[in-house]
């Protein structure tokens, strides 16, 4: 599993729209798109009416808020490691929230959310 | 079982609640950011044979008044000498200290500080928090946001996975029922403590006891707050397995426990 990869995110977005507790977290969300940044590789996602989807594009001016931090960080939290509030935190944790921190704290419970399918995701990956 | 009684008194003109239970010794035990005294009424009831516990809710917290302008308190410094003042009101006496989280690093601030604390019990408390940002605590009381669903995975990942269903519950409460003034108010002190050159003046018996899961008050800064505790006359350290950044809710039964043994140790 490379979390770097665009399958790997693809995957995790199919996993996610089939996943009510995560459709119903993201169901006021309008075209809420959000960067993750992992080391220099980028991918944008989008919230909007209970749906998450990739976007096709390297163009992140229209992302409303980014994740970024380094691969191994982020490894954590994909696999629920480490809780996401920890992974963000200012004193704790390498993954930094820039942007709209309103749009991000307004999907908060949808990002925790997309971290449990993942751990679940690479959880069954592995074990495969 | 022990009756837990539930009283105000006005401190600084201001009513205040707060509950009380048992008889012996007093202990003033301290509520977590955002909380009230409720979350310690399992404690109350296992030490009420031995110890008078008296809790109070912070003004602007639980059912106690806020401050004029309805605000809350903003710093440590205040909130000790807040309770200070609260506990020469319904205290009277020396007393020992308690307190968890925010309310931990309140207990070892009032032991390095005022003279009638005779021994301190640190849970998950440390000298030096700076672990939450100004965009963070501004966000809290913002119109368009709400604690008690941006705040609830947050807060339940700080709970133990040997939490009884009880704390676990409760601390879900916690959540839902927020008064985010009351918790900014709270986090803000909490963020910018920094009591490290303190600790140097603690000489009365201190507890510091750290639940294993916590990861905000990790086990690395309680043992750095522990290494600078070198005056106080006795210093112990005891791990939680299982439990997180709320023990006193989480196992009422080992805390109380853990407490007694530390003060028949320290004959307090």
């Amino acid at each position: 599993m490379d979390i770097s990869d665009g399958t790997f995110w693809d995957e995790l977005v199919e996993a996610a729209n089939g996943d009510p507790d995560l459709r119903r977290k993201c169901a006021h969300a309008r075209a809420c798109t959000f960067a993750v940044k992992i080391d220099d590789v980028q991918h944008m996602l989008e919230f909007h009416r209970g749906t998450l989807r990739r976007l096709e594009t390297r163009d992140l001016t229209g992302a409303r808020f980014s994740i970024s931090g380094p691969k191994a960080e982020w490894q954590k939290v994909i696999t629920g490691a480490v809780p996401y509030a920890r992974a963000i935190n200012v004193f704790h944790g390498r993954l930094k929230v820039e942007g709209d921190a309103l749009a991000a704290m307004w999907t908060t419970p949808a990002l925790w959310q997309l971290w449990r399918v993942s751990a679940s995701l690479s959880g069954s990956m592995t074990h495969a | 079982m022990p009756e837990i009684l539930g009283r105000y008194v006005n401190i600084r003109g201001r009513r205040t609640y707060f509950e009380t239970c048992g008889d012996g010794p007093a202990i003033l035990a301290i509520h977590t950011a955002g909380r009230e005294g409720r979350q310690w009424q399992g404690v109350m009831e296992l030490l009420a044979s031995r110890y008078r516990v008296v809790v109070p809710d912070l003004p602007g917290h639980g059912k106690s008044w806020p401050l004029a302008g309805n605000e809350c308190l903003q710093d440590a410094h205040d909130i000790a000498q807040w309770l200070r003042d609260f506990a020469a009101s319904v205290i009277g006496d020396s007393f020992i200290v308690t307190g968890c989280s925010l309310g931990g690093n309140l207990s070892l601030l009032m032991g390095a500080t005022f003279g009638e604390v005779r021994g301190v019990v640190s849970l998950q408390g440390c000298d030096f928090t700076p672990t939450f940002t100004d965009t963070a605590l501004d966000l809290m009381t913002h119109p368009q946001v709400s604690l008690m669903h941006a705040n609830m995975d947050f807060s339940m990942s700080l709970v133990g996975s040997k939490s009884t269903p009880e704390g676990r519950a409760f601390s879900e409460w916690g959540v839902l029922s927020i008064i985010p003034v009351a918790q900014q108010g709270d986090l803000r002190a909490y963020g910018r403590c920094d009591i490290r050159s303190l600790m140097e003046k603690v000489t009365v018996p201190v507890l510091l006891a750290h639940g294993s899961e916590d990861w905000l008050a990790s086990r690395e800064m309680v043992e750095a707050t522990k290494e600078r505790l070198v005056n106080a006359s006795l210093v112990r350290m005891v791990p939680l397995p299982g439990l997180g950044h709320f023990p006193h809710l989480e196992d009422p039964a080992r805390v109380s426990e853990m407490m007694l043994t530390f003060f028949d140790e320290a004959g307090l």
